[in-house]
């Protein structure tokens, strides 16, 4: 495989992977419901789950929903931090109470994370009237109670009855009150009596457990007793009613004296017997406002009588290393709607909250029980830190005050983490740095020498650079140059002959000026014809004694032009002629021959 | 008239330095009074003029780590540091206010000799470091050219071997420095906790968490986002909003 290919299958491969990162790293955003059919009376709980980065959210309020009552029961939230990864996924949960009866719409909500927008599904829940068939629930009458029964043909209006009752017919918001439902009846039940709860709505419901049975006197009469008892929380001020409770039933009207009757029994409907519905009255409760006079700055709503305790798992750790506090709240009351106490903002420390346990306890027909909130603490710093007291506080209805309940003030010493401190320490070694310090040292106090924010330093600049470090190396290789020059003009006779020509027959020349200047003639043209000879002698490196005109032209051929020769020949010539003839020569003639020499010697010099 | 321009002219670096030094002054004293946060402001105020010096960045950065912000004063720190390596104050402050990161590089990974060079290195200026190699490199031809021309042909040619020696180790380290402080763009997070993503934009894949004061190497912009080289050699890709460029 190319070069080539190999990088445009790895640009391939990690676009592929980089989609599918992408795509499995999404937000995603889901409701739930854990019933989707409730009876009328009953609770759901609706569930926003938000996968994914959901660290930006605002607290999520759902507001007045149609049809239902909402409460909000927290949030938890799970993460994972990995090599410097978090992933989280934080849950929204609210307990739903219906309004009303039949198939009721939760809406969808819109959530905006990271400015993109989120929608749940709708979804809908079936309230059914309290009808449910709970005749398992009521304990069957014994042989015995039959027995006793089977002997009264005759129905009277006493013989059975269905009462409900409160403990308390006023209490305060969220306080509990007590339901019992209790059927009374002396005659023989011929199938298990089929029971309605009342209507509860406005209330939040708490199952005391199953039916129980009895044998109980109300008004000097005997009677086998069933009852059943439901705590029940009023969730909003003013005179709410329970409505009333029916109870469907059996009875042997002595119709049934059929040999083969057992057959039929458990069977209404078939055979012998009476049916009847039996019918309690409506029962009102008051419920009282919570006080606003004396009520704490962090009441969330709780109303019972409650402790709290805070504790950490570990006093010492590491800087990045998370600490969970674990709150714990206990007592009586609707443990369920006991919120998490409001942690303060510790700056020196990042905050998650780890998620929520509840475990509800019902002792004597009171509801209490434990909730407990895990919050995580990452510190960010080194140091010793106290973890600030946490404040909870509810409402008392026995004392009818509020109260507030604290946790003990917690010790935590955070180390610097150890990778870390190993690193600085490394530092401390190197650089001397004072990392034992409790501060940062004090300001400068002269401004200093101010330059221009972008400015770089000259080093900086590329070709300041290459002109700077160029400048020693040229200037070694001028010197270079320079010896080598020396050296072969001492070793080399014919290169310095050449180079010190031009030089030589300059200075003839000037000489002859000044015999020219002198009026000398023999002496004048002595000079020029020894410039003229020395020149060419030095030229070509050849002996200047005898070098005569036919010497230089044979030594000229292929070497020098002819016109150049010639002209050289014939300068020589003029001299020869004015050394040795007679009659002396003009000085116009001389300083000519003057001028000729030394554009002559110029020409030559062009032909090196 | 063209004198009084002439004097204007040449008093007019002197008003610029007085009206700088006055706002420089008078963050100092903020800074005094515990008003860290208006003192940064104040100082910021003469960086955001367009004037720079060592003292200027360090006070701000001062005053940036005492208002909370571990971000930006480890970014006026590491100005201050570019300008003036071997300011003590300088190295010292930002030692101290850099283990208050919440990110760090894993010691394992990091050679001790390697950060021991590093360390060594950062203490001087590149002009500094030009100048060192720029004089090794001339005494070196000098030294050649004597020795050519017979000046000194006494000496053996050790003298050649130190001064090359001198000349290229200085040169490395002045180019060392260059990339580290002025070729390459540095960035430090100025937000407590950013996402580094693995392309420019919020639909990309999660690489990991940065926070705030943790400095990476700008190698690319696109749209809003920077390519940062980190130190724990990961590049990803971080919001523009949340980086204060060194």
């Amino acid at each position: 495989m190319t070069m080539r290919k190999s990088v445009v299958l790895a640009v391939v491969m990690s676009f592929v992977l980089g989609l599918c990162s992408a795509l499995l790293a999404e937000t995603t955003v889901n409701a739930k419901v854990d019933r989707t059919e409730i009876s009328e009376g009953e609770s759901v709980q609706f569930t926003i789950e938000i996968k994914g980065d959901a660290s930006s959210l605002p607290a999520l309020n759902l507001g007045q929903l149609p049809d239902w009552q909402v409460y909000s029961s927290g949030t938890s939230s799970n993460f994972s931090w990995i090599n410097g990864r978090t992933e989280q996924s934080k849950q929204y949960n609210f307990i739903l109470s219906p309004t009303r009866t039949g198939r009721l719409n939760i809406p969808a909500f819109r959530l905006t994370i990271d400015g993109k927008s989120y929608d749940t599904p709708q979804l809908s829940v079936m309230v059914n009237p309290v009808a449910m068939p709970q005749s398992r629930n009521v304990p069957p009458t014994s042989g015995r109670q039959r027995a006793q029964t089977s002997q009264q043909q005759q129905l009277s209006r006493d013989d059975l009855l269905l009462r409900c009752t409160v403990n308390r017919d006023t209490v305060y918001v969220n306080q509990q009150v007590t339901l019992s439902m209790k059927f009374y009846y002396r005659v023989r039940l011929l199938a298990n009596p089929e029971p309605r709860i009342p209507q509860r709505t406005g209330f939040w419901a708490e199952d005391l457990g199953q039916w129980r049975s009895d044998q109980e006197t109300l008004n000097g009469r005997d009677y086998n007793m069933a009852e059943l008892r439901t705590a029940l929380f009023p969730t909003a001020p003013g005179t709410q009613t329970i409505g009333s409770a029916e109870m469907n039933v059996v009875v042997d009207d002595g119709s049934s004296n059929d040999p083969f009757s057992f057959f039929n029994q458990g069977f209404p409907g078939y055979g012998g017997g009476r049916r009847l519905t039996l019918k309690s009255d409506p029962v009102k409760i008051t419920t009282l406002p919570l006080p606003e006079a004396g009520k704490p700055g962090d009441f969330g709503g709780a109303v019972g009588q409650y402790q709290m305790t805070a504790l950490v798992d570990k006093n010492k750790i590491e800087v990045n290393e998370p600490l969970t506090l674990h709150i714990k709240i206990s007592g009586t009351g609707n443990i369920k709607s006991v919120g998490i106490p409001k942690v303060p903002d510790l700056p020196d420390f990042r905050t998650y909250q780890a998620g929520d346990d509840e475990k509800v306890e019902k002792v004597n027909y009171q509801v209490g029980g434990t909730k407990t909130f895990d919050q995580v603490f990452i510190p960010k710093r080194a140091g010793s830190y106290l973890l600030p007291s946490l404040r909870f506080s509810f409402f008392d209805p026995q004392a009818r005050m509020y109260k507030t309940v604290t946790s003990e003030q917690i010790q935590v010493d955070v180390a610097p983490s150890k990778d870390r401190y190993a690193s600085q320490v490394q530092n401390v070694q190197t650089n001397r740095i004072d990392l034992t310090a409790k501060d940062i040292r004090y300001l400068k106090t002269s401004l200093g020498e101010l330059r221009s924010r972008r400015s770089a330093p000259i080093s900086a600049s590329p070709w300041f650079l290459i002109v700077m470090y160029m400048l020693p190396v040229l200037g070694y290789v001028a010197v270079l140059t320079r010896q080598r020059h020396k050296e072969r003009l001492l070793s080399d006779v014919g290169f310095r002959r050449l180079r010190q020509a031009r030089k030589l027959a300059d200075s003839r020349l000037a000489k002859a000026k000044s015999l020219l200047d002198a009026a000398d003639a023999d002496s004048f043209y002595s000079e020029i014809n020894r410039s003229l000879i020395d020149y060419f002698a030095d030229r070509y490196n050849l002996p200047g004694f005898g070098l005569t005109a036919d010497k230089i032209r044979e030594y000229a051929v292929g070497k020098q032009s002819d016109v150049l020769v010639g002209q050289l020949l014939d300068l020589l010539q003029q001299c020869d002629f004015g050394r040795f003839a007679p009659g002396g020569s003009e000085k116009t003639q001389m300083t000519h021959l003057w001028e000729s020499a030394k554009r002559l010697i110029v020409e030559l010099e062009k032909t090196r | 008239m063209r004198r009084l321009l002439v004097l204007l002219l040449l008093a007019l670096p002197s008003l610029v330095y007085a009206g700088a030094n006055e706002d420089f002054q008078a963050g100092v004293r903020l800074y005094d009074q515990g008003d860290f946060a208006g003192s940064a402001d104040k100082l910021q105020s003469v960086i955001d003029q367009g004037y720079a010096s060592a003292p200027l960045y360090y006070n701000t950065a001062c005053a940036y780590y005492k208002a909370g912000h571990l971000g930006k004063a480890i970014a006026n720190f590491r100005r201050a540091e570019k300008m003036t390596p071997d300011d003590e104050d300088i190295r010292t402050n930002l030692a101290f206010v850099k283990q208050f990161c919440v990110d760090k590089v894993d010691a394992s990974q990091t050679d001790p000799f390697l950060t021991q060079v590093k360390n060594l290195l950062a203490t001087l200026h590149p002009n500094q470091y030009f100048l060192i190699s720029f004089i090794a490199c001339a005494l070196l031809f000098v030294f050649l050219a004597l020795k050519r021309t017979g000046v000194i042909a006494r000496f053996g040619n050790s003298p050649v071997f130190v001064l090359a020696a001198i000349t290229i180790i200085s040169a490395t380290a002045m180019m060392w420095v260059l990339r580290a402080n002025y070729l390459v763009d540095e960035g430090v997070i100025v937000v407590e906790q950013t996402e580094i993503l693995s392309g420019p934009g919020s639909d990309f894949e999660l690489q990991f968490e940065g926070h705030e004061g943790l400095p990476f190497e700008v190698l690319d912009q696109k749209q809003d986002y920077y390519l940062g080289l980190f130190a724990n050699k990961l590049k990803g890709w971080v919001k523009i909003s949340a980086v204060e460029k060194i």
